[in-house]
């Protein structure tokens, strides 16, 4: 069989375009590399990348959205992959903002659920690519939070990326907060996600968005 | 011996399925575009595993912290790869998300410690596979609240040069006055864990804070070590 072979080093100029070479090595024999295009932008242009959004709640944090939270409680933001959909769901980006209130002390946490809930979606998941097809995912969005009928309790895996004191949120604390999860999360079939907060805190108002890659089983 | 071809330039609108020479940018580097995102394919491998501490209760036990007298130390979070695991321990995500009291006057460093003795402990928290359904880790994992004596640790901890974060979630001051933090480190393989070695969030002598109360989250992938046929395993 035969091997490949690359070549240590860069070449003395910088190349025109069109020229021919042999692929490029580092010292220690590692194929260098140069990223073409934006991260995600090749599954994303596929149409396999689709967001959904809760632009603001109009309750406080609901039940279904707290760590321990019971089957079925009060849900304002999650999404699931159902037990049919052939697909896995892999987690890119999570958004997450407390704009008013005061929220509990800790860091959100990504909780997991490992069925499926029997309640209609209520959630609107967007191509990430408009006109790009349709998810197979099922979203859950409520402002003032809905019974998550047919649904478990969910289970904490990992805390978030961004936490909180119980600090009333003013005007200089309301800018939204990202956090690139990076396929971190994997939802296969049968399975579903919440964040979840350690307390409900006092009249929190919040914004939750996430994002994921759909990749065919 | 074939060598890998490639042609600088920006390529074209090639469809599905037809054959290209891959691209180099001006220096000679191949030019690549991910096909997803950075962890999926070992989560989805059933690989990455997490474990958390939804809030302390007490300020950091002296296992945390920089000292002479570490033997049977208290201890709160903390990461064991047993000695005969034959996995390595990639750490991939740490989160440190301060609620209340008064942080440290300086960083928080990584911790890490040999002992090829298990500690005589049991585990005390359940590790999740990131993959729902997945296969259980072969790491412990020690969380308390309150902290607990870490019985066993009789080779005194010997920690190596910890590794200090550069990133800004762990600002110093009084928690209360920090309303809202990014708390993640994007560890991403920057510290392994071989068997025999363990963990632990880590702060230098004096900079623990007083009642630092925190949500802790530690994420790896473990890595399967390969042995040569017939060798045996050694550290």
């Amino acid at each position: 069989m035969p091997s490949s072979e690359i070549r240590v080093g860069p070449p003395g100029q910088a190349l025109a375009d069109g020229e021919t070479l042999v692929a490029r090595a580092d010292r220690t024999g590692a194929l260098v590399i140069q990223q073409a295009h934006a991260r995600s932008t090749e599954t994303t242009s596929r149409g396999n990348v689709f967001s959904m959004i809760l632009t603001a709640t109009t309750g406080g944090i609901a039940a279904g959205q707290l760590v321990a939270a019971a089957a079925a409680a009060s849900t304002q933001f999650a999404l699931f992959n159902p037990a049919t959909s052939k697909y896995n769901l892999v987690m890119m980006r999570f958004g997450y903002a407390a704009n008013s209130g005061t929220p509990a002390a800790g860091a959100l946490i990504h909780g997991q659920f490992f069925t499926v809930p029997t309640l209609a979606a209520s959630g609107t998941i967007r191509n990430n690519r408009p006109n790009g097809r349709q998810s197979v995912a099922v979203g859950y969005t409520s402002a003032a939070g809905a019974a998550l009928t047919g649904g478990s309790a969910p289970q904490t895996l990992m805390a978030a990326g961004f936490s909180y004191t119980a600090t009333a949120q003013g005007a200089t604390t309301t800018s939204p907060t990202l956090e690139q999860v990076e396929g971190a999360i994997v939802l296969p079939p049968g399975t579903g996600w919440a964040p979840l907060h350690l307390g409900a805190g006092t009249t929190v108002l919040s914004s939750y968005s996430v994002t994921w890659e759909e990749i065919p089983i | 011996m074939a060598t890998v071809e490639l042609v600088t330039g920006a390529g074209g609108n090639y469809p599905d399925g037809s054959d290209q020479t891959p691209i180099a940018d001006s220096t000679g580097a191949m030019m690549v575009s991910p096909a997803g995102t950075r962890f999926a394919e070992a989560v989805l491998r059933g690989n990455v595993f997490s474990m958390m501490l939804t809030a302390t209760s007490a300020g950091w036990g002296n296992f945390h912290i920089e000292t002479t007298s570490i033997a049977a130390a208290n201890v709160q979070f903390c990461l064991y790869n047993p000695l005969f695991s034959k996995y390595n321990l990639s750490l991939l995500r740490f989160v440190y998300g301060s609620q209340s009291g008064t942080a440290g006057a300086t960083i928080i460093c990584h911790g890490g410690f040999r002992q090829a003795v298990a500690p005589t402990l049991a585990a005390t928290t359940t590790i999740k596979n990131n993959l729902p359904n997945g296969r259980p880790s072969v790491a412990t994992g020690f969380i308390s609240a309150a902290g607990t004596v870490f019985t066993g640790n009789t080779t005194g901890a010997t920690f190596v040069a910890p590794t200090s974060f550069a990133s800004e979630p762990f600002t110093v001051g009084d928690a209360p006055a920090i309303p809202r933090q990014s708390c993640l480190e994007m560890v991403d393989g920057g510290v392994v864990l071989p068997p025999g070695t363990g963990w632990v969030p880590f702060f230098m002598a004096g900079q623990s804070g007083a009642g630092w109360l925190a949500t802790l989250s530690i994420t790896w992938e473990e890595v399967p070590i390969p042995l040569p046929l017939g060798k045996g395993f050694t550290i």
